[in-house]
């Protein structure tokens, strides 16, 4: 089963659509749930909304990597779903990717408002001149909220060598922020 | 911007660079497996090399222990043949 014969069933309307999505790319979404939420239960429901949310994206939009595009609706709601719980409930790998992340953002920046379309163009093109191992490195850290062992794991790499890749591409991030904060 | 509004931003990233991402297959450190595999081999020879060597050295010494024996016995045979033929 392929990814265009799912979109075509979308477009059709046709609900086998959702059922085909969650036989190919369901335990992937529930994975990628579980690692933000940390709860079974918060992690189906947020699978649930990522296929009803699909449904309603579909058409009019016609995704062409379809899987990231599950993916990004996925972290979404479970990130938003994450948001709902109590401060002291939050997933602590969560917090941590957050904190890890706030020290690319230059102290000389000046505070306004950043739209998350707008940081995400931003980093877009940021990743897409680092190197393709730092860039995917990044990604399943920060996009995927992989753990590093994880990340190691699946691109062959050492820990130390995951970890310091990610120091360099957020010191890096950090330089291409505070470029960014003058250019606008 | 914070931390939090940084990661929640990421959500936001091209669909391209996600799918490189995630089509990224599961790999093995095979040089480090096999290295692995060649230390566990060379372990395993190096420690049955002494077991080896008492085996084969026990059988080894025991068939001349016996020719010896029937050497020796021959030999007394003989030196008693002669001992009667000289009395």
């Amino acid at each position: 089963m392929n990814d265009a014969a799912i979109l075509d069933a979308y477009f059709c309307r046709d609900e086998k659509a959702i059922t085909m999505t969650k036989e190919v790319y369901g335990s992937r979404l529930m994975a990628l749930a579980l690692r933000i939420l940390q709860d079974r239960q918060d992690a189906e429901e947020a699978e649930s909304d990522t296929y009803f949310k699909t449904w309603q994206t579909i058409p009019p939009q016609r995704p062409q990597y379809f899987f990231a595009f599950l993916a990004k609706i996925c972290r979404n709601v479970s990130l938003h779903r994450l948001e709902w719980k109590n401060a002291q409930k939050r997933n602590a790998e969560i917090v941590q990717l957050s904190n890890e992340l706030e020290a690319c953002i230059a102290d000389e920046t000046t505070p306004r408002a950043w739209e998350a379309k707008q940081i995400g163009q931003t980093i877009s093109a940021f990743l897409k001149v680092q190197s393709k191992e730092n860039r995917v490195i990044f990604i399943r850290r920060y996009v995927l909220a992989e753990s590093v062992e994880d990340v190691a794991r699946s691109m062959g790499l050492s820990e130390s060598k995951v970890k310091s890749s990610l120091f360099r591409t957020r010191n890096k991030l950090r330089a291409w922020l505070a470029k960014e904060e003058i250019a606008i | 911007m914070t931390g939090k509004e940084l990661f929640f931003g990421l959500g936001e990233l091209d669909d391209a660079l996600l799918d490189e991402a995630i089509s990224i297959k599961p790999q093995r450190r095979h040089i480090s497996g096999w290295i692995a595999m060649a230390a566990c081999a060379a372990l395993i020879v190096a420690a049955s090399v002494p077991y080896a060597l008492l085996f084969f050295g026990r059988k080894g010494s025991a068939a001349p222990t016996q020719t010896t024996a029937t050497t020796t016995e021959c030999a007394t045979e003989e030196t008693t043949e002669v001992s009667e033929q000289n009395s």
